[in-house]
């Protein structure tokens, strides 16, 4: 498993992020639960996006919605394993960027 | 007639602006009506801010890419899908209106516009060097894009109701308002659950940490920081931080003068 340093580093080449960035989504990450944590470093090494899903949300049902970092999208499904209901309001809501 | 009663007038069914932007005459107008009534719309809020209205320009983007501000061209993009649907007043309004307010933070930090006491224009230059485009909830609740979200919702708002006393409820507007409240309420829970309670501060020192390590000390961002305290006097800014002896002085010198 990679350690802080080559998680940030990792992310700010995928995401071309400042460093400032790249630590946010590594403190994210810290956060998630061991299993999903697992399966985030199994994508990194291997580039195949898991079949996994969280309070009926799937990692591909995230992706999906457009302008999502696997990062990001890893963070989602955590949130939405805290907060079922709110999976829900994610599959309805369209997500606009202005 | 003059040139800005002709640009008011829209041929088709007569209808002016703003009345134009209400769903019922937005559906009639054609797409060259729509984008007029729009370039109107930015111009009418540049008016109320007291700033430089900016060009708009509309360009096919993809689905969920509504529009941007172009700093470098003091341009607004539009998506064009904006204008061609029958249905997306009401989010090319507070397109529009999001836009124009970035192009007023832009302003106000260049010291062009005297900020108001409300607005936050040490945040926003904060956020000038450090920008969230992903990670969404940084992305929305970042101080500039917090503030554009805010003030296009209140004058969406404020246009809508002074349309809907004239001609009544518009279904269009009810649809925008519940995809606001859904996709806010769900993006502060997911800031708190991910940030904290306080995760506007969290945001907020990110940023300012990040200016005062990186930026703070460097000429070209000092010289801003000081035209504003000039114009507008020290309380609107913080003190600078980081900065070195010499910077100091000039800092001071600056003041003093």
């Amino acid at each position: 498993m990679m350690n802080r340093e080559e998680l940030i580093t990792r992310i700010m080449d995928d995401l071309s992020c400042k460093r400032e960035i790249a630590e946010f989504h590594a403190d994210s990450i810290e956060k998630l639960p061991d299993d999903l944590k697992d399966q985030l470093f199994r994508y990194l090494e291997t580039g195949v996006i898991p079949d996994i899903s969280s309070s009926g949300v799937s990692l591909h049902d995230i992706l999906s919605k457009g302008n999502i970092s696997i990062y990001s999208a890893f963070s989602y499904l955590h949130f939405f394993s805290l907060k079922p209901e709110m999976a829900d309001t994610f599959l309805k809501t369209t997500f606009y960027i202005k | 007639m003059s040139i800005s009663d002709r640009i008011n007038r829209y041929k088709n069914n007569q209808v002016e602006f703003p009345d134009i932007l209400y769903s019922k005459f937005w559906k009639r107008a054609s797409i060259s009506s729509r984008k007029e009534a729009l370039i109107t719309l930015e111009k009418t809020m540049a008016q109320k801010q007291g700033r430089r209205n900016c060009a708009i320009e509309f360009f096919d983007m993809k689905d969920k890419h509504l529009g941007y501000y172009d700093r470098k061209f003091k341009t607004i993009i539009l998506n064009k899908k904006l204008v061609k649907a029958l249905d997306m007043n009401m989010l090319a309004i507070d397109t529009v209106i999001h836009e124009g307010r970035h192009s007023y933070q832009d302003q106000v930090i260049d010291g062009l516009v005297k900020p108001k006491e409300s607005d936050e224009p040490t945040k926003w230059l904060y956020n000038r060097f450090l920008y969230f485009e992903e990670a969404v909830y940084l992305y929305y609740f970042q101080p500039v894009e917090r503030d554009a979200r805010r003030y296009a919702f209140e004058q969406t708002k404020k246009l809508y109701s002074s349309l809907a006393e004239k001609y009544g409820k518009d279904e269009q507007y009810e649809n925008y308002l519940a995809d606001i409240e859904r996709s806010m309420s769900f993006m502060k829970e997911y800031a708190r659950s991910a940030l904290g309670e306080n995760y506007l501060d969290v945001i907020d020192k990110k940023l300012k940490d990040y200016f005062d390590r990186e930026i703070g000390h460097w000429p070209i961002q000092f010289d801003l920081r000081i035209r504003l305290i000039q114009k507008y006097g020290p309380k609107t800014q913080e003190p600078i931080q980081g900065l070195k002896n010499d910077d100091q002085k000039r800092n001071q010198a600056a003041i003093d003068r």
